[in-house]
């Protein structure tokens, strides 16, 4: 039954047959078979399949290199948009914040000034003025005050660091393990001040008020005030 | 030897090829097979050079993979197989080529058929025309139904062989081939008739 169907369609279809039938022979051209030859001698198998591959990965393989570049950067480049601080416009932190490591304690440093027994005979002979001996300079003992999370308070010594900042240290010698220390060379004295002992380190420190003497040169300056005042003397008060 | 193997089937050339990869029983297949073979791209296909590299690939293909055939199917079969595949690849490269294109207007890679009233019928009668004509319809006609048909009508391949090259059930075959007939039919009607 379908071989009849095929057969009645074959004959509607008969002229488009026929006319296929008719058309010309397409051959290759004359050199097909000698490049061919040379192609498999030469061992070129890349077939036209292989190079239109190569070249629509080649077409594709540029603009997604571009856009995965693209990508890239911009995640690089957005990562670097965090503000940086510029250290000299920014207020230092609090030495608080910046050496508590541990939210549960709270440390803080005070440094407290003990004395050793010389520096106490040193302290009573200040107003002698045979001091004119070098003055060893005073023991500092620092002391941390830790604030534990149960509320206890505990005062804790600070290992002293091996060297004196108030002195400078030959850290080759202190290295070496050497035993003395040099002498560091002494600061400098200012102009009266022999009583006490101290380095010059670039700042002027703030002596204490003495009430005993602002009162005496107030008293002087007053006496001189009232000796101008009254003409009867002539001399000014020496000593 | 050529004159001996020139008048065997296309069986013992093969064999020759395979056992004793001679190349002159490869020559001798080439000699044979690259005009037909030439004829059923180039209607598939519609662009002459574009046929003829693909015939020399499927001669490449051939030579490199001579031992994949197996003596128990036809030669020609095979090689129309491998011809087939790989026009097939061409027009699928065309088609995602058109669609990748910026340029819509690239007439070159869009085969039309010609203006009806550019064809006298005077002119129509000239051979070279009245082939130009079909081939154009000829490529109208869908990729599925235009390859049985070059294969039936042009190629004058039975219906088993070409269930073979093509991989489909007879019936399949028999049903495209009246398919695209009675599609070209009807294309170059117009062309013809109005």
């Amino acid at each position: 039954m379908n071989k009849n169907l095929y057969n009645i369609e074959d004959e509607k279809l008969k002229n488009v047959v026929d006319i296929l039938k008719q058309l010309p022979q397409i051959n290759t051209p004359a050199n097909f078979e000698y490049n061919l030859m040379t192609k498999i001698r030469n061992r070129q198998f890349d077939t036209h399949e292989e190079k239109n591959k190569s070249k629509f990965f080649g077409w594709i393989l540029a603009p997604a290199a571009l856009v995965i570049s693209t990508v890239v950067l911009f995640f690089v480049f957005s990562n670097q948009n965090i503000k940086n601080e510029n250290p000299l416009m920014s207020e230092p932190s609090l030495r608080l914040d910046a050496s508590s490591n541990n939210s549960d304690t709270i440390e803080i440093e005070k440094y407290t000034e003990e004395t050793s027994s010389v520096s106490s005979n040193v302290a009573e002979s200040k107003d002698s003025k045979s001091d004119n001996q070098p003055v060893s300079p005073p023991k500092t003992e620092k002391y941390r005050i830790v604030l534990n999370p149960n509320d206890v308070v505990l005062k804790e010594k600070v290992a002293e660091p091996p060297y004196d900042d108030k002195k400078a240290v030959d850290i080759d010698n202190y290295i070496e393990g050497a035993a003395e220390r040099k002498a560091a060379p002494t600061g400098a004295t200012l102009v009266g001040e022999n009583e006490q002992y101290f380095d010059f380190n670039g700042f002027f420190v703030r002596q204490k008020k003495d009430s005993t003497a602002v009162d005496t040169l107030k008293a002087k300056m007053d006496s001189i005030k009232n000796a101008l005042k009254s003409d009867k003397t002539k001399k000014l008060p020496g000593k | 030897m050529n004159k001996i193997l020139s008048g065997l089937t296309d069986e013992d050339p093969i064999k020759e090829f395979q056992d004793t990869n001679t190349i002159e029983a490869y020559e001798i297949l080439v000699k044979r097979y690259k005009d037909p073979l030439m004829n059923f791209v180039y209607r598939f296909v519609g662009d002459k050079d574009v046929s003829t590299d693909i015939v020399q690939d499927t001669m490449i293909k051939f030579y490199l993979n001579k031992d994949s055939y197996k003596s128990f199917a036809k030669f020609s079969t095979w090689i129309y197989t491998i011809a087939g595949n790989l026009a097939k690849n061409e027009l699928k490269r065309r088609k995602r080529r058109v669609i990748l294109s910026l340029h819509s207007d690239d007439e070159d890679k869009v085969i039309q058929v010609a203006d009806k009233s550019f064809f006298a019928p005077d002119r129509v009668a000239d051979s070279g025309i009245k082939s130009e004509i079909i081939q154009k319809a000829l490529l109208k006609v869908k990729e599925v139904y235009r390859e049985v048909v070059i294969l039936r009508d042009v190629q004058e391949f039975s219906y088993e062989e070409i269930a073979e090259i093509t991989g489909l059930s007879i019936g399949t075959v028999k049903s495209r081939i009246n398919r695209g007939r009675t599609h070209l039919q009807k294309l170059l009607k117009k062309i013809y008739y109005e």
